[in-house]
């Protein structure tokens, strides 16, 4: 019973906040809406029993999206102040239609969700039982890394090429650094007490990954949230080309898991199948770092980092 | 027995060899050009000689190349083809003599001897196609070759013209394209076989035998200009005249009625075309467009457009012969295939001499020409008596055919026909006459031009070279190495009569 | 071992070099970008070869079994279009190295256009529903940053645009797919399949993963990204996108079609496709008709082209397969010269719009011919690859008794004759001027013959494509026998 209640309210307050995303009076309260509404949905896949992505939503989907719509906000104060004071969505002739489509998609959706069968062997009971068999104790990082390490591989590459897109248009977008404020001896304190402890999560994510939840893109995103910090305060400024340092980080995750993935073929083993907890830790560790810088740099929309 | 398999493939190869060499040559080497071309064009003519003497004895050619399960492109030699294509290599060396003394002046000449050359090699595939398919092959790369000539000059009514053209031999071909497929949907690839073999594999369904050859009629009609697809040849007339004289005399408008004979009497056969009934509607549009054609021809003020119109009248002959069943009938029209090249294109090389020389392009522009240009002027005089055909000129000899062909096979009306349209050629090409001889010529010309001796001569010696072939067709034409002599060894081998 | 076990390398290389390549200067990573597609290039005919041994190739990797594991999957024409890919991609950087333009001196281009490789290869290969959104997803990003490499505020405009719709396809994939692996437990294509039987929620599911593919390979009416993309990108990127992916997509839509279709009603469906298939035949070759700047021309005439890629849907037959396979390779190859020649006469002429290149025949005579040829192979006339597929096609059309197939397909050929001959004629103008100095840039002699080539592979395929389409017989599907 009180489930239900938490469950009517959760959902009652997600619909509310999309509303107010979507008509909210000024830019601003739009904003904030849809940073607080990340938070909810958050909470609602811990409500579903899917922790790992409660993690990632909470620190991509709240938190690094939230801090880089108010940096872009302060941006369009700086260049179009008059859009500021306007509602996100403006008014168009197209809002009915696209409304009633939306409609019939939704309700559609909805009679197809109610009629869907349930299988009786699935992928998920498999990837369970085979879990129970491996050294890994976390089902989603199994899945992830173990059984179905192709796809995330891919995704890292997605995440690079993102990052080759934000370094293609740098010359046209010429990201402004965040100005930093004024020596504060409170900002430093803060930095020095968080940022620490935000690296101490995220090697705890990290390493809980492999029996519990958690794992490299949880602790990727939380380390980014720190280099978004040390960002906002001025510490890193955004350039417009990556050392060949950095350059090398951001692939390492990709060049390591493809090692890893491409081992087993010379003791002739099937392609990209890990074996033993250190090689998965050792990917992880890997992915974590490029992860983070990744995120980081596609935050700030920028090429590299240097200092100040 | 069969020769070389490879000598029908060369034909067409040396001609796309040609086009290639003088592509690649480029603009400025004009003296590497002009060797080039001459020296294909001789020797083209030297192959086809050798062709001539081997069908002659009775020898076959056939090249087969499959393209895919079912579809293949054949190339082959026999005494048909080889009316087509001595007429392409014979009239290909001289317009191509005359057309380096009309371009003399003019830019672009790498491109227009290389479209000039690739427009050949496509007639030459047309002629030795053994079967539709490759015959429509090439029947479009003749489209795709002769429209960068028609457009050449550049201007806007070259480009309107070339879209005349285009939209007419698209659409014709979409039609043809059409019957093709389901003509192989029924029976699958069909070789051309003297005396067809169409009617004996579709035999019992008579709609899709009347339907395929309604579409194929239309597709090579279009080219052949029969009514009501005719209108794009007048309005191609804004090409340069060596253009015209190919268009009219040696490629498109024949490789459009050699596709309707090769169509009567390679696919169907004479006797199942009559069977249908499609002989008699074949010969109704054919008389049709004669009499029509003639009658356009009388308006026009425009030498060239004149000209035009009697190509659309004169062509339809050759359509009216296969038309008409009897071996008389297709003899006449065959026959006119040589002749009607022969004599238009005197017409239209002497137009372009008037033309380039006086700058007279419309008819009342001709007043006296006679006297100042005698040759050319005798030429076309030759000429034009032989298009009335007055006896003993070689289009007396085409028409007798054709006369004398209805009569037997019992379509007197065609006479008739025929007798119309020889007043109403009289009645178009006499006038032009009596101007250029007897009338005072004016105290000065629209545009005199002098182009140097040997462009003179490069364009006056092919129009005098071909008003004597058209001459000593008509004159010796019991001979047995006459133009009728040879088609009468082609129906006598081909169809039995 | 072999080919089989292999077949991952096809992406894996392309994806380490593109690793490397971010972190490597411009000029270096082009040159490993030419050696790795070399490298395909030269690794396809062993490909081939272990294809006409065993016929299609699968592997689970990992192994593991379906459906816990990803599997990859090549058939006849996966192999083709792995083909295709090699050799445009090849000729197209070749084009790209020759003609650097800001675009290829950008660091970050070379890495995209390797990520791009990695994502076709991974397209062609996937038979795992989540693995396709993967792909696509790479296609999409890698193909935005190119499209963007231009500098020009329409080419990020275009990007940007590109970006949002492709994104709302991948949405919607994901949702079809989710709801898929949802009611039949697993994401491989032919498990799930066997394991689908006919539901409101399977129409639902399905439809949502057409449209989606369907607004990534632009066909009509979700086409409107496309012409604005493929314009302003520069050259070597147009002809890839034109060429290749837009078609990883189609690929896509026949694969859930076969495999998926036939319990989520594709008889339904089918016609459905087709009809939007023609309907892009006939408004892309108008709008192709009505453009005043080059590079548009051709991009609607992709637009165009596309449709015939869905016809084969409404008469699925040997014949039509074959037809449509020898299409995509044809307009593959032709769509590549055209646009790589379409940017080198731009180049040359220093402006894009057609009234500015008349004469061009006289100033670039070798981009002129090669975009002629490639234009003959997209018309359909012969002797050319485009022929020999519109023959198929048409044979197909005649034999299923789809008499608006027919006259839609030589409807099409005629529409694109209008253009491509309004085209060629503002080529042939005559330039008004003749003594002034062109503004444009000299363009190299390779970038003419890629163009060339890649035109005269169209034309060749007119010739030998007997032995092509034996490699390609119908795609295997549950129940669907050649």
């Amino acid at each position: 019973m009180m489930l239900l209640a938490f469950d009517l309210l959760l959902a009652a307050g997600l619909l509310g906040l999309a509303v107010l995303v979507v008509a909210g009076p000024t830019l601003f309260v739009s904003l904030v809406a849809y940073t607080v509404f990340g938070l909810l949905m958050a909470v609602a896949w811990a409500r579903l029993g899917a922790p790992d992505l409660a993690l990632a939503e909470a620190a991509i989907g709240a938190g690094l999206t939230g801090a880089m719509l108010m940096l872009s906000y302060r941006r369009l104060l700086a260049i179009r102040p008059e859009r500021t004071g306007q509602r996100l969505v403006r008014r168009s002739r197209l809002a009915l239609p696209i409304a009633l489509a939306c409609t019939v998609l939704s309700a559609g959706l909805f009679m197809a969700l109610a009629g869907l069968p349930e299988p009786q062997r699935s992928a998920g009971g498999d990837a369970l039982a085979a879990t129970a068999q491996s050294e890994v104790g976390n089902p989603v990082t199994a899945v992830l890394l173990l059984f179905r390490g192709y796809d995330t591989l891919l995704e890292l590459l997605v995440l690079l090429v993102a990052w080759l897109g934000v370094a293609m248009v740098q010359a046209q977008a010429r990201p402004s650094a965040p100005r930093p404020p004024a020596p504060v001896p409170l900002l430093d304190a803060l930095l020095a007490a968080v940022v620490p402890g935000t690296v101490l999560v995220g090697g705890y994510l990290l390493h809980a990954g492999g029996q519990a939840p958690g794992g490299a893109f949880q602790a990727g995103a939380v380390l980014a949230a720190a280099g978004v910090l040390m960002a906002l305060a001025g510490r890193l400024q955004p350039r417009a080309r990556a050392t060949p340092v950095q350059a090398g980080l951001l692939v390492l995750g990709l060049l390591v898991f493809t090692a890893a993935g491409l081992w087993p073929l010379a003791a002739g083993q099937p392609l990209l199948a890990l074996d033993g907890l250190a090689t998965v830790y050792a990917v992880e560790a890997a992915m974590t770092v490029s992860i983070a810088l990744g995120l980081c740099l596609l935050f700030l929309g920028a090429a590299g980092l240097g200092s100040k | 027995m069969t020769g070389w398999p490879a000598l029908p493939l060369l034909l067409v190869l040396l001609s796309l060899a040609t086009a290639l060499a003088v592509f690649l040559a480029g603009e400025a080497r004009q003296r590497l050009r002009t060797t080039l071309n001459l020296a294909a064009a001789l020797a083209k003519l030297g192959l086809v000689a050798l062709l001539l003497r081997a069908v002659a004895a009775g020898e076959t050619f056939q090249w087969r190349m499959p393209l895919l399960p079912g579809l293949d492109l054949v190339l082959k030699v026999d005494s048909l083809t080889l009316l087509f294509t001595t007429l392409s290599a014979v009239l290909w060396l001289l317009t191509t003599i005359y057309a380096i003394g009309y371009l003399e002046r003019s830019p672009g000449r790498a491109r227009f001897f290389g479209f000039f050359s690739l427009c050949v090699a496509a007639t030459m595939g047309i002629a030795t196609a053994g079967n539709l398919f490759t015959f429509f092959v090439f029947y479009e790369l003749l489209t795709l070759a002769t429209w960068p000539l028609v457009v050449h000059r550049g201007t806007q009514a070259s480009f309107a013209g070339g879209r005349s053209y285009l939209c007419h031999t698209l659409f014709g071909s979409s039609l043809f394209l059409a019957g093709l497929v389901w003509l192989h949907a029924l029976v699958g690839s069909q070789d051309f076989i003297a005396g067809g073999e169409l009617g004996d594999v579709l035999s019992g369904n008579e709609a899709a035998q009347r339907g395929i050859f309604v579409l194929l009629l239309a597709g090579m009609g279009v080219k052949a200009a029969l009514l009501p697809l005719h209108g794009w040849l007048p309005k191609a007339m804004v090409a340069p005249a060596p253009v015209s004289a190919l268009l009219h005399a040696v490629a498109v408008v024949k490789a459009g009625a050699f596709g309707i004979v090769r169509l009567v009497y390679d696919v169907y056969g004479s006797e199942r075309v009559q069977a249908l009934g499609l002989g008699h509607w074949l010969a109704a549009l054919a008389a049709a467009t004669i009499l029509y054609g003639s009658l356009m021809a009388l308006r026009q003020a425009d030498l060239k457009k004149r000209l035009a119109w009697s190509t659309v009248s004169q062509v339809s002959y050759i359509a009216l012969g296969a038309a008409i069943a009897g071996p008389l009938a297709t003899i006449g029209g065959l026959v006119h295939l040589v002749h009607q090249g022969l004599m238009k294109i005197t017409l239209f090389f002497c137009a372009g001499l008037y033309a380039e020389l006086l700058g007279s392009k419309r008819i009342d522009q001709l007043d006296g020409v006679g006297r100042v240009m005698p040759w050319t002027s005798l030429a076309f005089t030759v000429t034009a008596l032989g298009m009335i055909g007055v006896p003993p000129m070689a289009g007396f000899v085409s028409k007798w055919y054709l006369g004398t062909g209805a009569v037997a096979a019992g379509q007197s009306w065609v006479v008739g026909v025929l007798v119309a349209s020889t007043l109403l050629n009289a009645a178009y090409f006499l006038p032009v006459l009596g101007r250029i001889w007897f009338r005072p010529p004016p105290d000065a010309w629209p545009a005199p031009t002098r182009p140097g001796r040997w462009a003179r001569a490069a364009m006056l010696l092919p129009a005098l070279a071909t008003a004597l072939a058209a001459l000593l067709a008509g004159l010796l034409a019991g001979l047995e190495l006459s133009p009728l002599g040879w088609v009468k060894l082609i129906v006598a081998r081909e169809y039995g009569g | 071992m072999a080919a089989t076990e292999l077949l991952p390398l096809w992406v894996l290389v392309p994806l380490l070099a593109a690793a490397l390549a971010a972190c490597l200067p411009a000029r270096r990573a082009g040159q490993l970008a030419l050696a790795v597609q070399l490298a395909a290039l030269a690794s396809w005919p062993l490909l081939a070869a272990a294809f006409a041994d065993r016929g299609p190739l699968t592997v689970s990797l990992a192994g593991l079994a379906p459906p816990l594991a990803i599997r990859l999957y090549l058939d006849g024409i996966g192999l083709l279009l792995l083909g295709l890919v090699a050799t445009v991609t090849t000729a197209a950087s070749l084009h790209a190295l020759a003609t650097p333009g800001r675009a290829a001196l950008r660091p970050a281009f070379w890495p995209a256009w390797l990520v791009l490789l990695a994502g076709l290869h991974t397209v062609v290969l996937s038979f795992d529903l989540f693995n396709m959104y993967v792909g696509l997803e790479l296609l999409t990003l890698a193909a935005v940053a190119l499209v963007a490499s231009a500098g020009t505020v329409a080419a990020l405009a275009a990007a940007m645009r590109y970006l949002l719709l492709a994104m709302l396809g991948s949405l919607a994939w994901l949702a079809g797919v989710a709801m898929i692996h949802a009611g039949t437990g697993s994401l491989d294509l032919e498990l799930a399949g066997a394991a689908l039987a006919p539901g409101g929620w399977v129409s639902v599911a399905l439809a949502l993963m057409l449209a989606g593919l369907l607004l990534k390979a632009a066909v009509f009416p979700l086409h409107g990204w496309l012409p604005l993309a493929h314009g302003a990108a520069p050259g070597a990127v147009s002809a890839v996108l034109s060429a290749l992916v837009v078609k990883a997509a189609l690929l896509l839509v026949w694969r859930v079609q076969l495999w998926l279709g036939p319990a989520g009603g594709a008889d339904a469906a089918g016609p459905l496709l087709a009809a939007l298939g023609g309907a892009a035949i006939l408004w892309g070759s108008l709008s192709a008709y009505r453009q005043d700047r080059l590079k548009q021309v051709v991009a609607f005439s992709t637009v165009a082209q596309l449709g015939y890629l869905l016809l084969v849907l409404a008469m699925p037959s040997a014949v039509a397969w074959q037809g449509t396979t020898l299409h995509l390779l044809a307009h593959g190859l032709a769509k590549a010269a055209m646009f790589l020649a379409a940017a080198n006469l731009v180049r040359r002429a220093g402006d894009p719009r057609l009234a500015a290149l008349a004469g061009s025949d006289a100033a670039a005579p070798v981009s002129v011919f090669a975009f002629a040829l490639a234009g003959v192979s997209l018309v359909g006339l012969p002797p050319s690859g485009g022929f020999l597929a519109k023959w198929l096609l048409l044979q197909g059309a005649w034999q299923a008794g789809a008499w608006w197939l027919v006259a839609l397909l030589l409807a099409g050929s005629l529409l694109a004759a209008a253009y491509l001959f309004r085209t060629l004629a503002a080529l042939l103008a005559h330039r008004d001027g003749a003594g002034q100095a062109r503004a444009g840039l000299p363009v190299p002699r390779i970038a003419e013959l890629a163009a060339l080539a890649l035109a005269l592979g169209a034309i060749v395929l007119g010739f030998a494509a007997a032995p092509i389409l034996d490699l390609a017989a119908l795609p295997a599907g549950p129940g669907g026998a050649p």
